[in-house]
């Protein structure tokens, strides 16, 4: 496999490889802080490779001044897409740390191995 | 033999994405499939068609506004789920750690975070009421409204926050918002036109890029309102603590 | 230039996932988060999105990273 192709799209490869990680720490590490802080990287990950799509080689931003030709703006659609996407981790973000402050209050540990033992 | 396995899987899926990646078409170039079919029209014909300037926030207010609605929906039912796990703090007896250490913040900090927060909350309102010409909008300024009120929170003490802003101001605000946006949005309906138009059709069409942009206004200081008040009310969930049983019993 | 300094943010994203990811002290990986989302709001900057830097940085570098702090306080500080 020739890598030297992926040299133009090294946004997108870059994406892919941060999604990986978060990946890993989602499905590997105990702590349920961690697999919060993994699924965050996984979502910026995938946002970040959509707003690469719509990229244009020396673009503008996507909004209409005196002198902007419309054919060299950047594309306006998944950057819309992309903002909701942040309002929606954000949310996740904040239901997820709340049950797990009810967990730790409950249960007394925020490992998944502990947890998994008592039978309550 | 797990953490093995782990490892190998993780590298098959990372293989596996960055060999699609690598087919897709080079970035950036001018005549790649995704900049050639809907976002020249929405680029084109988008400022006299919804009347804002800054194009993402057309997108995001005219042709995609039912994402959002489910947007606000969603903020809505995250900030009901974390006052339903945590407790809503109705009690006279709430509390929070922070407030119990005698230890204060520098008085460098005290004096430089008084004179930034005048300036913090009107920086998010000029965000806010700006959305339509330059980048912001609802949901930015409703961000920055929630993080000066964090900033205010962690220096000054949670006592003093939450007398500042009670309870039944920020349910008020919440709540007014989320109506309001759904008012604006059904009142194209009731003269004919779609939901969420942003147009009143009963109007003579002389005023009607007047009303447009009224309408728009209206329709982003709810929603930046609403965030700003959710995230504010999302951290005094996260902070306090009450006072149980075990502790009135031992005084 | 502006290519070199697209693969130099690139790699240091990539150092500061893998550093949040490898941790075992709660804090120090939560910060690390909060410098991975200021670095990608400098990304969103680079890629014509002026939008979404300000509400990266807004909701990120601050509302996410604070919340993240106050339930580490609450619980835990280390994996174990």
């Amino acid at each position: 496999m020739i890598w030297s192709v992926l040299a133009d799209n090294i946004n997108y490869a870059a994406a892919m490889i941060l999604f990986s990680i978060g990946f890993y720490t989602l499905i590997m590490r105990r702590n349920i802080i961690k697999k919060i802080i993994g699924l965050n990287i996984m979502e910026i990950a995938v946002f970040f490779f959509l707003v690469s799509v719509g990229y244009l080689k020396e673009g503008v931003a996507a909004i209409v001044v005196q002198g902007a030709e419309h054919s060299k703006m950047v594309n306006p659609i998944p950057q819309a897409l992309v903002l909701t996407g942040i309002v929606i981790a954000v949310s996740i973000n904040a239901l997820s740390l709340s049950l797990a402050l009810k967990l730790y209050k409950h249960y007394g540990t925020l490992n998944v191995d502990e947890l998994k033992e008592t039978k309550q | 033999m797990k953490n093995v396995l782990a490892v190998l899987s993780t590298g098959a899926v990372a293989a596996f994405l960055l060999y699609i990646v690598a087919l897709l078409p080079s970035m950036g170039d001018a005549g790649n499939p995704t900049n050639l079919n809907i976002a020249p029209r929405y680029l084109e014909h988008g400022e006299q068609e919804v009347g804002t300037r800054n194009i993402v926030t057309g997108v995001l207010l005219n042709y995609r506004g039912y994402d959002t609605m489910g947007e606000i929906a969603i903020i809505c039912a995250a900030s009901a789920g974390v006052l339903a796990v945590l407790g809503t703090g109705k009690r006279k007896s709430a509390y929070a750690f922070m407030d119990l250490s005698d230890v204060k913040l520098s008085f460098i900090i005290r004096t430089a975070v008084m004179f930034l927060m005048p300036l913090i909350i009107l920086f998010s309102i000029f965000t806010v009421l700006y959305g339509t010409t330059l980048p912001g909008g609802g949901f930015q300024g409703g961000a920055i409204i929630g993080a000066g009120t964090i900033i205010f929170t962690m220096v000054f003490g949670f006592r003093e926050a939450t007398n500042r802003m009670p309870a039944r101001f920020r349910t008020l605000l919440e709540s007014t918002a989320i109506v309001v946006f759904f008012l604006v949005g059904t009142a194209g309906v009731i003269g004919g036109a779609n939901f969420l138009t942003y147009i009143l059709p009963q109007l003579s069409t002389q005023i009607q890029p007047a009303v447009r942009t009224l309408m728009l206004l209206v329709v982003q200081f709810g929603i930046g309102i609403d965030v700003g008040m959710i995230f504010t009310s999302i951290l005094f969930a996260l902070l306090r603590e009450e006072e149980t049983n075990d502790m009135e019993c031992a005084r | 230039m502006l290519q070199t300094l697209n693969i130099v943010l690139l790699v240091s994203l990539i150092a500061i996932a893998l550093a949040a990811c490898l941790l075992r002290n709660l804090l120090v990986a939560v910060i690390m988060f909060s410098a991975f989302s200021l670095i990608m709001g400098i990304m969103w900057v680079m890629l014509r999105a002026p939008d979404l830097a300000l509400a990266e940085i807004a909701a990120g570098a601050v509302v996410t990273t604070v919340l993240f702090v106050i339930t580490i306080f609450k619980t835990q500080r280390r994996e174990e």
